[in-house]
């Protein structure tokens, strides 16, 4: 497996990280007084109702929400996409047919390439 | 009640931890993990703000947020599985002979 | 207005607006049936023809759209659709003819590069999904909408670039994507929740009117702006996340690298445009001047792209960095924008759209001469292409055509669109974005003459006797782009006319 011990790995860029932390903290306490009291949700409304009302764009409830009809729609395409992309992209061509998956392995018991087919590998 | 420029200072932090972890680490599945965590800062922000303003557009949009992160993660597995049967590792920075 | 709540003619009006997405959407699920129906036949013709029919359809209906003034100001003007979610405009089915042309060309001359495939229909699936998703991100009028269909096109585009599995530079061509992808779609979304922080909306229109009131929470506002621009330099490869495109593009299949290089680049513009000039414009006072971000990001990736890709040996590698380049001029049409000044951003931002047409043609063309080399096997550098120009005389000439048409010679189309773009710009008062671009422009032409140098004036080294073998596909598909890029001089006018027109309603 790969090496991931601390200390293997440079340490760096993960400063960048913090400094990052450090703006978006200074920007946020910045303009923390520009906040107002929350509006909140009305009390007796179902949360969960509306979201389902936002879903289909049914515009009932009470509380104010976009309607989402059109996203819902898209990512139903978007989710069959992602299968269609992950299936092909797990799916082994050379038996034919979808071999058990693999649990571990690695380093250790494999070395080099593990798919039989590497006549055009590194071909750069 | 607690202050929402609290929620913020926690989603940002959320945020550089998971870009941290994309920076430092090597392993394919640990920059996914980070990955997910960047995503959930941003539904933090969006479920706290949803009550800071009384609408519920930010909460229907988090649904939709990891719905797509779990989306992301399938097609990421099956590239990194495909990579593991090439280089029969899943070290980025080995397969990365990457010329930044 | 709830589509379930009023009379159902207006389904059939929302599904006949958006009808190239749904046409591209029945055409991608024909394409899964077909493969499922019967999963041992060979049906690469049947596949790729359905593929085809499919993206000319969708561009046909587009064109016939655009001609008849659907969504544009001569028929009342945009059709808002679900909630506001979706707006069908002119800048929409602009881009959308942008796209399905792309994938057409890619479609056919994937026919012959897929000769010997054991199952190509998840590629021309694949294919045909990314283009409905391209095709509604130029139609998104919601942050909601824009990530979703952003990613939905993310999606198929890493695994086609992972393409080939056995592959190694293909597969890791498909990580690198994927990785810059993920952490670029998590910034994306963090950006959009500090917008939706500073403003509680989601809706384009709806955040425009809200920045006026944000005061104190600016500076979030900034930031979610910021990280926002940071998801569309992703998608259009621009300085600072540029780097994954040289990569992707060189590892992917030449189709794909076609496909990712022009209609990718071309989608991630369409949003970009759409989200900053109708949302983010009051902001350009409040929070951020993105204008002078994009201008610097434009000169610093025409500079780079262009630089670069004058150092490389292999001829798809210089592609990549030329359409890096490429995405620096496109960068102008939000970079010579200012507050108040709606006449001149329109017509900078028509003509960077005019000149995303123009680059789908000829830089598709140049990607697929490249598929037909692969194809051939003869080899990858500048030498290796010496003396294709004897064997080859009508793919080398198409070739030589897009060569000079992407350095922006007046002979053709890339011409009148890059000078479009650049006195748009000294218009606007941006006269240094112009002469970045000129001076990038005139270098550009030494490497691309290069190509054409190679391919016409030098002996040739290798052995060439792979070219007798003619793929039918690839070469109507290289022939028909070269034809479309003369074309596009003497038609250039009802171009740029259709974009500006375009632009002016977005800014409206």
């Amino acid at each position: 497996m790969t090496d991931d011990r601390p200390g293997s790995s440079s340490r760096a860029p993960g400063i960048a990280a913090v400094a990052l932390f450090g703006v978006l903290a200074a920007v946020i306490l910045g303009s923390a007084g520009g906040f107002g009291d929350p509006v909140g949700f009305p009390a007796g409304e179902s949360i969960v109702h509306t979201i389902g009302y936002a879903l289909f764009d049914i515009g009932l409830g009470e509380i104010p929400v976009e309607g989402f009809l059109a996203a819902f729609l898209i990512i139903a395409i978007a989710l069959d996409v992602a299968l269609d992309s992950a299936v092909y992209l797990a799916k082994r061509e050379d038996e034919g047919t979808i071999v058990s998956a693999l649990t571990d392995g690695g380093r250790d018991i494999v070395d080099g390439p593990v798919s039989g087919d590497d006549s055009e590998g590194g071909d750069r | 009640m607690v202050p929402v420029e609290y929620y913020l200072l926690l989603s940002s932090g959320l945020f550089c931890i998971g870009l941290f972890g994309i920076l430092t680490r090597r392993n394919a599945l640990y920059f996914l993990m980070s990955v997910e965590l960047m995503l959930n800062a941003a539904n933090i922000n969006l479920v706290a703000f949803s009550f800071y303003w009384g609408n519920l557009t930010g909460q229907t949009f988090a649904l939709f947020a990891i719905a797509l992160a779990a989306a992301e993660v399938a097609v990421g597995i099956g590239i990194i599985l495909a990579l593991y049967r090439n280089f029969g590792d899943v070290d980025v920075m080995q397969a990365a002979t990457m010329r930044w | 207005m709830s589509l379930l709540q009023i009379e159902p003619t207006s389904w059939l009006f929302a599904l006949s607006s958006l009808g190239p997405t749904v046409v591209l959407v029945l055409s991608a699920l024909a394409v899964l049936a077909i493969d499922s129906l019967s999963p041992d036949a060979r049906s690469n013709t049947r596949l790729a023809a359905t593929a085809a029919a499919g993206t000319l359809i969708a561009l046909g209906i587009t064109v016939w759209y655009l001609l008849a003034g659907t969504g544009q100001p001569a028929t009342g003007g945009a059709i808002s659709l679900f909630s506001g979610a979706i707006v069908v405009d002119g800048m929409g089915l602009f881009f959308t003819a942008i796209f399905t042309s792309v994938a057409a060309l890619v479609v056919v001359a994937s026919y012959d590069y897929l000769e010997d495939d054991a199952n190509p229909a998840a590629f021309y699936s694949l294919l045909l999904f990314a283009t409905t998703a391209m095709s509604l991100m130029a139609v998104a009028n919601s942050l909601a909408t824009v990530f979703i269909s952003l990613e939905m096109a993310s999606l198929p585009s890493y695994a086609l670039v992972a393409y080939l599995k056995t592959n190694r530079g293909s597969v890791e061509a498909g990580l690198k994507y994927f990785l810059i992808g993920a952490v670029s779609a998590a910034v994306f979304a963090f950006g959009i929740s500090l917008v939706y922080a500073a403003t509680g909306s989601l809706l384009l229109p709806d955040i425009a009117t809200a920045i006026g009131d944000v005061t104190d929470l600016a500076g979030i506002l900034g930031v979610g702006i910021l990280m926002v621009a940071g998801g569309f330099l992703f998608k259009t490869a621009s300085v600072p996340f540029h780097f994954w495109a040289p990569e992707a593009y060189e590892g992917a299949p030449a189709p794909v690298s076609a496909f990712l290089s022009s209609a990718s680049k071309a989608a991630g513009f369409a949003v970009a445009f759409r989200v900053f000039a109708e949302a983010f414009m009051p902001a350009l006072d409040v929070a951020v001047d993105w204008g002078l971000l994009f201008g610097i990001l434009a000169v610093v990736t025409m500079v780079l792209g262009n630089f670069a890709a004058a150092t490389q040996t292999n001829v798809k590698r210089m592609l990549a960095y030329s359409s890096i380049g490429h995405a620096g001029y496109a960068l102008i049409g939000l970079a010579a924008v200012t507050a108040g000044a709606g006449a001149n951003n329109a017509t900078v931002m028509g003509a960077a759209m005019a000149h995303l047409l123009v680059y789908g043609f000829m830089n598709t063309g140049a990607f697929l001469f490249i598929a037909m080399i692969e194809r051939w096997g003869v080899g990858r550098t500048f030498e290796d292409y010496a003396g294709i120009g004897r064997k080859a005389p009508m793919a080398s000439m198409a070739m030589a055509v897009f060569m000079f048409s992407l350095a922006g010679l007046p002979l053709f189309g890339g011409f009148f669109s890059k000078y479009f773009l650049f006195l748009g710009a000294i218009n606007a008062g941006f006269w240094w974005l112009a002469a970045v671009g000129a001076v990038t422009s005139a270098l550009s032409l030494y490497y691309y003459s290069r190509v054409v140098k190679a391919l016409w004036l030098e002996e040739p080294t290798g052995n060439l006797d792979a070219l007798d073998s003619k793929p039918t596909g690839l070469y109507a598909a290289v022939i028909v782009a070269g034809v479309i890029t003369v074309l596009l001089l003497p038609g250039f006018g009802p171009v740029i006319e259709t974009a500006e027109a375009a632009a002016a309603a977005v800014f409206a």
